[in-house]
């Protein structure tokens, strides 16, 4: 009796298997992004998440996993199932330091992960200064710190983020002593420039795009091109092509995932950049968002990014073992 | 003249129908939270987010804000009834809200709890109505060194905070530094005590330290007894009496200014707010001696602060377009999802957003109000439940508060372990909340006097050169000299009292 | 007396060993504290404030509650072991399903309460958290073996 019900149960079972092998998405797709809700990299993803989620006639559901730098989150993605309905949405340069800093460590990019999508140079950093103050280029900011080395304070963090790095490779690149206080984000960094607390500060350009429109601060320089700001030069137009981490957005899914899935879902993710309505949102809000580049050469970035990050040392990256 | 007329515009305007609805389910779902421990507002705005790009942008943001502040009526609830702060700004509450509920005096301490976060939220509200801009201003001028002491300034509560020996205080304090050093250093970005697991990275949070410290050892402790010996039988009251009105009315009126003035200054913690009350309320008392029996002043002032500060939190956002704290963070990319990113121009460019944020939330305070009260008999209801259901249930809201706080089984962990380091502290007389003033403050001010130091090249005269920072340094000084007046004030009221009897 | 000396042995070991963990962070140089120096001096002051316990310098008439009774050490022992299963559990077994088995487990063996109101108890709570959590404030906690019933 008991082995004929179980005959039943198993037949059900395989009998079931075929009805879930239909093609893929047929169910919805989590995206675990490895930033706090509301922040820039959770907004733009949430804005193409829910274009996707057309697209692929699946809902796309946001989950934030930012703990410990995005390891946790990252983590969980490696080790979950090979299907393509978890992937994760990361700032690429959050995962490279961490590999770079610690190769044997949680999460690699190269070992655990298969990429499927980048948004290269997605938003700008920007070096600000005080609109009353005589900095006006990166020009001004080098003389100055020539003349009087380690006066000048620039507000950066936190650890590990362009933010930071950026200003130690302007130190490096013009050879100048800068004072870089670490705190905690762009509005801390600005808020202390406000005040005049510190002579520089680097934020997003996001971030002090309202602080520039009103007057009170100036732009002096950025990494990339800015989509709001783009009268601010870069610093390579200004002769320090080093002075350069630009940050892509990147789709992961876990290494082993089926070609056709991630075809798919790096299809979807064109297709849905290409929607006009998008492209002007994502825009509006001073994303710079290319969706020719958005596949191309993925393997090659995720080694550039490796290179970038070799310059610095673990604490720099914030990764420094205990 | 002009402010009330815009004012008064925006209650209209957040009077609309739509808005109403939005409104009402904002600050519902707030109180939820609130009540729930663990789960707060930046979750449940989380939760929200995906909404934005569906609902129309003044009655979602209308929606969000109720959350906030319904949140900060709600934290009280569960600090109040069994010892668990719903909210981390509510840890304060437990000292004497709690001892009231024993005492069979549940119902006056919510009441308290419910008229005080309204008029510190309409006190808070008139304030930032008026004052906003002036205000972020003055937010500005404190940079690392005028934080580092306001910090030291804010330590010396720690003297108020002490019930016992002062030597335990000091340790519970430094104890609580030490924890709150875990994790990634701010400063230099180097982990610290994290053992290489990646959960210690970001810190032990506060909100799994204080429902395990509070809430689980509570329950520990009380694992024997018998009926009646948790929660006294007899119910004394619904709502506050005259005499507990008396009592409470100037507790109220300092919370309201203190929290209001706390709130405004960009990045501190809405619990230094209710810190700041708590030790003031005591200071000024005639009966110290009361505080953490149940003095239903320990519970009027700081829950009328934690609103005051939650409302004026706002000012950096709204009038400079700063987000510093994790709800506000929130709130701005809700707004930017909108395509309203905040700036120092955002009152002047959407003056209907503003002042209809503004007019919500006086009609949001007067909803909650009335949603609050009856609210009392229903939760005096629930301590009657004999103590074999109510455990169980204490304990299974504290592990999913420790869970929700991030979806970590690491704060579970936390938690379960702080309820153990609880009931050892009871077993040996050490108390709590000098331990988690130490947890709030001590990063604040570790990291405000490296970055002092960083900007001064080593030279501690920063933080005696700047009029601001020697103004609180000052202060702080005035306020350790002081107890030793009062303390021997305080030993003469016994002595007199003794006499009398 | 002798507990409040076993206590203040175990504060001393904490504070060494937590100095000597942070003067390996670094305590910093030129007037600029290092990752280590502020919880090195936070351990100095437990250690400090320990000792002068230990000797009796500062050893007062604080209430410390009475020593915990062996039956209440086997409660506590089976309330933490609850707890720590119902956390362990909790991926693979589901929010609501752990939720059942800690309140049956608690009204049965700690509160001996007779085994029907502990199932009716445990069967309504945990129906009624799967209600308002998962369904009401859809809070992301793990379905685990109910992942079904969304």
């Amino acid at each position: 009796m008991s082995i004929k019900a179980f005959t039943i149960a198993l037949a059900l079972l395989v009998s079931a298997a075929p009805l879930a092998a239909q093609p893929y998405p047929n169910k919805p797709i989590e995206l675990v992004v490895t930033s706090n809700p509301g922040g820039g990299v959770d907004l733009l993803f949430r804005l193409l998440a829910e274009e996707m989620s057309k697209t692929l006639k699946t809902q796309v559901n946001v989950a934030n996993q930012a703990a410990a730098s995005g390891a946790i989150g990252a983590e969980k993605v490696a080790a979950a199932k090979k299907d393509g309905y978890t992937v994760l949405g990361s700032l690429l340069g959050q995962i490279a330091t961490m590999n770079v800093a610690n190769p044997k460590g949680p999460a690699h990019l190269q070992h655990h992960f298969q990429p499927v999508a980048a948004l290269y140079g997605y938003a700008a950093v920007i070096l600000l200064s005080r609109a009353d103050s005589e900095f006006k280029s990166v020009k001004d900011i080098v003389a100055l710190a020539q003349k009087k080395p380690g006066e000048i304070i620039a507000g950066v963090g936190p650890t590990g983020t362009s933010l930071t790095l950026e200003i130690e490779l302007l130190k490096r690149a013009a050879k100048i002593n800068l004072t870089s206080l670490p705190l905690a984000g762009s509005a801390q960094t600005i808020a202390n420039l406000l005040g005049g607390h510190v002579q520089l500060a680097m934020a997003s350009d996001v971030a002090a795009l309202p602080h520039i429109k009103s007057g009170k601060l100036r732009g002096v320089a950025v990494d990339v091109t800015s989509v709001s700001l783009p009268e601010v030069p870069t610093f390579a137009k200004q002769g320090y092509p080093q002075v350069n981490l630009l940050a892509h957005l990147v789709f992961l899914a876990p290494k082993g995932t089926p070609a056709s899935v991630v075809k798919t879902l790096a299809d979807s993710i064109k297709k849905s950049l290409q929607e006009p309505k998008l492209q002007e949102n994502l825009k509006s809000r001073g994303y710079n968002v290319d969706p020719r580049t958005a596949t191309a050469d993925l393997d090659k970035l995720v080694q550039d990014e490796f290179y970038k990050y070799n310059r610095f040392g673990a604490d720099e990256l914030g990764w420094k073992a205990q | 003249m002009d402010t009330l007329n815009l004012l008064l515009q925006g209650v209209l305007t957040a009077a609309s129908p739509e808005n109403l609805f939005y409104g009402f389910a904002g600050v519902l779902l707030g109180t939820l939270v609130g009540v729930l421990p663990g789960l707060g507002p930046a979750g449940a705005i989380a939760l929200l987010l995906p909404l934005a790009l569906h609902a129309p942008p003044l009655a979602y943001m209308i929606m969000l804000f109720g959350i906030t502040y319904g949140a900060q009526y709600g934290g009280s609830t569960t600090s109040i009834l069994v010892n668990i702060p719903g909210e981390a700004s509510s840890v304060i509450t437990c000292l004497d809200g709690y001892a009231m509920a024993r005492q069979g005096r549940a119902g006056p301490a919510l009441g308290i709890a419910a008229f005080g976060s309204f008029i510190g939220g309409m006190i808070a509200l008139v304030g930032l109505a008026f004052l906003a801009p002036a205000l972020a201003e003055f937010g500005l001028h404190f940079g690392p060194p005028e934080y580092a002491a306001l910090m030291l300034f804010g330590l010396t509560a720690l003297v108020y905070l002490a019930h016992g020996p002062m030597d335990k205080a000091l340790l519970m304090a430094l104890v609580g530094a030490l924890l709150a050093s875990v994790g990634l250093d701010p400063v230099s970005g180097a982990p610290r005590f994290t053992f290489n697991f990646l959960v210690l990275r970001d810190g032990i949070g506060l909100t799994p330290v204080v429902i395990g410290l509070f809430g689980v050892s509570e329950v520990l402790l009380n694992l024997d007894a018998k009926a009646g010996e948790v929660f006294q039988d007899k119910v004394r009251g619904l709502l506050p009496s005259a005499q507990d009105w008396k009592e409470s009315a100037a507790p109220i009126a300092r919370g309201s200014l203190l929290g209001f003035l706390i709130g405004a200054i960009p990045g501190l913690n809405v619990v230094i707010a209710t810190f700041a009350s708590y030790a003031l309320e005591k200071k000024l008392s005639k009966h110290p001696e009361r505080f953490g029996q149940g003095a239903i002043a320990g519970v009027a002032g700081p829950e009328t602060a934690n609103n005051a500060a939650s409302c004026s939190g706002w000012i950096p956002l709204l009038s400079l377009g700063l987000p510093t704290g994790s709800v506000t963070s929130l709130i701005f990319g809700a707004l930017m999802m909108h395509g309203l990113a905040p700036g120092p121009l955002f009152i002047q460019n959407s003056p209907q957003l503003f002042w209809g944020i503004l007019g919500s939330m006086v009609l949001g305070n007067a909803m909650l109000l009335i949603l609050n009260l009856p609210l009392i008999g229903l939760w005096i209801k629930v301590l009657r439940l004999p103590y074999f259901y109510l455990f169980p249930l204490i304990i299974l809201f504290s592990i999913i508060g420790g869970y929700t706080v991030s979806g970590n089984i690491g704060d579970v962990v936390i938690v379960i372990l702080f309820g153990l380091i609880g009931y050892g502290m009871r077993k040996f007389a050490y108390e709590p909340a000098p331990l988690v003033l130490g947890l709030v403050i001590g990063p604040l001010l570790e990291t405000a006097i490296r970055r002092s130091l960083i900007m001064s090249h080593g030279s501690a005269m920063i933080f005696l050169n700047r009029p601001i920072a020697a103004l609180f340094v000052a202060l702080a000084l005035l306020m350790l000299a002081s107890p030793l007046l009062l303390r021997r004030r305080l030993g003469r009221e016994i002595v007199d009292k003794l006499e009398e009897s | 007396m002798k507990r409040e000396s076993i206590v203040a042995t175990i504060w001393l070991f904490i504070a060494g060993y937590t100095a000597y963990a942070s003067y390996q962070l670094g305590l910093g140089a030129g007037g600029r504290p290092g990752a280590g120096f502020f919880p090195f001096g936070a351990a100095l002051g437990i250690g400090l404030i320990a000792l002068l316990r230990l000797i009796g310098a500062n050893r007062d008439a604080s209430e410390a509650k009475p020593a915990t009774r062996p039956e209440e050490w086997r409660k506590i022992f089976a309330m933490v072991t609850g707890m720590l299963a119902f956390a362990l559990l909790l991926d693979s077994l589901g929010f609501a399903i752990c939720t059942f088995l800690l309140l049956a487990f608690y009204l049965k063996i700690i509160a001996a309460q007779p085994w029907q109101r502990s199932l009716i108890f445990a069967s309504a709570t945990a129906v009624g958290a799967h209600l308002f959590f998962d369904l009401l404030l859809r809070a992301q906690l793990p379905r685990g073996l109910l992942a079904f019933l969304t």
